[in-house]
């Protein structure tokens, strides 16, 4: 039995081996007879011989053998692909919102941009916290104590609590006229007040700015030096000097530098002399004084603070040079150190 | 919007893929015309083999590629017909390495799939190279190299399959479109993977505009060599500003000293930005996001 098995594998492999001499041997005369019509017919290709070797006839891709396309088929697949590409660079074209009208834009990450219209008429900016946002933003209490007034085709904005966290353009302001793109936080809630009719350039903060009340310093006797730092009132060119080594500044008389107002305290703050520098202390609990927007209890006080209490500001300038050097010389400095 | 950027990555992806394959029937035409009327002797069909079909592959896939991030930045017709131009250009020579190349291999005795496949890894390599190289001041970023060679690959792999499964269509026309669409998801997924800040601009002609930070350093003015291009704005220089990454921080950097760069409302030379920040080139304002 094991006998018979093992002959009948032995006539399988046989069979398989002659099958595939023979099929190689086919294959072997069809190729030589192949070679010999190529060289019978490839006298006048000798010239290219060279450049055969490096083409050979087998396809690397076996991309294109028959092309399915003719010419104009082509061209039109073409125009296909430049007009997906014109639809593509089309969708990606900024989109600007036209609005009618005053209003705000919510700057918050995923909301979309949501713009809220301002109505032309007095109102408070508690209207904020009923805005349907997808996040729940945290606002300041008092918002209805800070007023938006129509003014002059804008917004004139007040804030009747020195304690709400209100920013314009970064900056602690609490009566200012709104002008196209002004950034405002409130809380967390970032706004773009958006002004279509009139563009920023054309707005001025004069209203904000231009104290409605007296302002009286002390009288200096003689030449001011010019080392003596003065302050610029914001709005106006009135320059009022600091001739003691101690200003005390409110609405009061005993005080150095008199302002007349309601939204000052009788004795509001104090800038006085250290050493070389000029120090600048908030002296009333119920009143902030604030320097380049942040609100300040002391602090020494660089050429060009801008320092805002109640509702004024003023500009603290000092001949004294305690600028930074300028970005030129800087890059100068270095290629010289470089240099050497 | 990270996602919008992937599909329109892909999308441009399969546009190459077409694109190629309308350069092969055509690239077939036009040499079969040039080898009746001008080398009449020479057999036109050997240079079909390889050679020219690397090149035509490569002259698409580049051409669509390099102008991926001018047509996501909708920058101007002249600017993505130039980087068309250097795409093509630099796509066609690349094929043409990548491929011959691997037909080296296979006279080495190399598997043809094994060679074709690195002749696909190698094209994914350098057309993405390349595009790094032209692209402005960001420089050369590797991982976004790195990945659109694994996208080569695995589009040569998935071109392999169909050819085994004789599913390729007419003209291998699937096998050429997934190759294409394999490399800018790659790319796209590595883009996806690095942004995590943005530029989003608020004013002006460009409103709404969202500039991904993915690069390590970027320049904005209204220049056309720069990555992000202000347009339409007043008071920005051609190159205005810097911004870069250093120490798992945002940097921008004032690069004009006739223009001001403000961040905050505060003129600044060089400054950390952070989550939230307004920036403000010239009459152009910029909101810093962290996404």
């Amino acid at each position: 039995m094991i006998s018979q098995k093992s002959r009948c594998l032995h006539h399988c492999a046989y069979s398989a081996a002659l099958f595939f001499i023979a099929f190689l041997n086919s294959t072997f005369l069809f190729a030589v007879e192949l070679t010999a019509v190529q060289s019978v017919d490839g006298q006048k290709e000798q010239s290219f011989a060279f450049w055969w070797k490096f083409l050979p006839e087998t396809y690397f891709l076996r991309i294109v053998e028959i092309p399915s396309l003719n010419i104009v088929e082509t061209l039109l697949l073409f125009t296909g692909v430049l007009l997906m590409l014109f639809v593509l660079w089309l969708l990606q074209r900024p989109r600007v919102k036209k609005m009618s009208g005053c209003g705000f834009k919510l700057l918050n990450l995923g909301e979309q941009g949501l713009f809220i219209p301002l109505k032309s008429e007095i109102h408070s900016l508690d209207f904020l916290s009923q805005i349907k946002t997808n996040k729940k933003f945290r606002l300041s209490t008092n918002l209805n104590r800070v007023t938006l007034t129509p003014h002059q085709s804008t917004y004139l904005l007040e804030d009747k609590n020195y304690k709400n966290a209100l920013l314009i353009n970064r900056r602690r302001t609490h009566r200012t006229i709104l002008c196209d793109n002004d950034v405002l936080d409130i809380g967390e809630m970032i706004l773009l007040f958006r002004n279509p009719g009139i563009p920023a350039e054309k707005t001025t903060r004069t209203a904000g700015a231009k104290p409605q009340f007296s302002i009286s310093g002390v009288k200096p006797r003689g030449p001011v030096q010019k080392i003596t730092p003065v302050l610029i009132i914001a709005g106006t060119k009135q320059e009022i000097p600091l001739v003691r080594n101690l200003n005390s500044i409110g609405s009061s008389n005993f005080n150095d530098i008199i302002i007349a107002s309601t939204e000052i305290a009788s004795r509001h703050l104090k800038i006085y002399k250290v050493g070389e520098s000029w120090k600048i202390q908030n002296l009333e609990n119920q009143q902030t004084t604030s320097v380049n927007g942040r609100r300040i209890e002391q602090k020494f006080l660089q050429n060009g603070d801008e320092v805002s209490f109640g509702d004024i500001s003023f500009k603290f300038v000092t001949n004294k040079s305690q600028n930074k050097k300028p970005r030129s010389i800087k890059k100068e400095t270095v290629v010289k150190t470089i240099k050497t | 919007m990270k996602s919008m950027r992937i599909l329109h990555s892909s999308l441009l992806g399969l546009i190459g893929g077409l694109c190629s394959w309308g350069f092969l029937q055509i690239g077939f035409h036009v040499f079969e015309t040039f080898s009746i009327t001008v080398l009449s002797e020479f057999n036109i069909g050997q240079l079909n083999k390889f050679i020219y079909e690397g090149t035509l592959v490569g002259l698409g896939l580049g051409m669509i590629l390099q102008a991926r991030v001018s047509l996501w930045y909708h920058h101007d017709v002249v600017r993505i017909m130039s980087k068309m131009f250097v795409g093509a250009l630099t796509g066609s020579i690349t094929g043409l390495l990548c491929f011959v190349f691997g037909h080296l291999l296979q006279e080495w005795q190399v598997m043809p799939a094994i060679s074709r496949l690195i002749s696909w890894t190698l094209l994914g390599l350098f057309i993405v190279g390349s595009t790094e190289l032209f692209r402005s001041s960001s420089g050369i970023l590797r991982p976004q190299i790195i990945s659109g060679g694994i996208g080569g690959a695995i589009g040569g792999a998935i071109f392999e399959l169909l050819s085994l499964f004789q599913m390729t269509g007419p003209d291998n026309l699937f096998g050429l479109l997934l190759v294409g669409f394999s490399i800018s998801l790659f790319i796209g997924l590595n883009e996806k993977r690095l942004t995590s800040f943005a530029l989003r601009v608020l004013t002006g002609r460009q409103e709404g505009q969202l500039f991904f930070l993915d690069q390590n350093r970027f320049t904005l003015g209204y220049g056309s060599q720069n990555d992000f291009i202000l347009k339409g704005y007043e008071e920005v220089c051609e190159l205005h500003a810097r911004i870069f990454k250093k120490d798992h921080q945002v940097i921008i950097e004032n690069e004009d000293v006739g223009g001001k760069v403000l961040v905050n409302y505060r003129i600044v030379d060089q400054q950390s930005i952070k989550k939230g920040d307004v920036i403000k080139i010239g009459t152009a304002l910029l909101q810093y996001y962290e996404i």
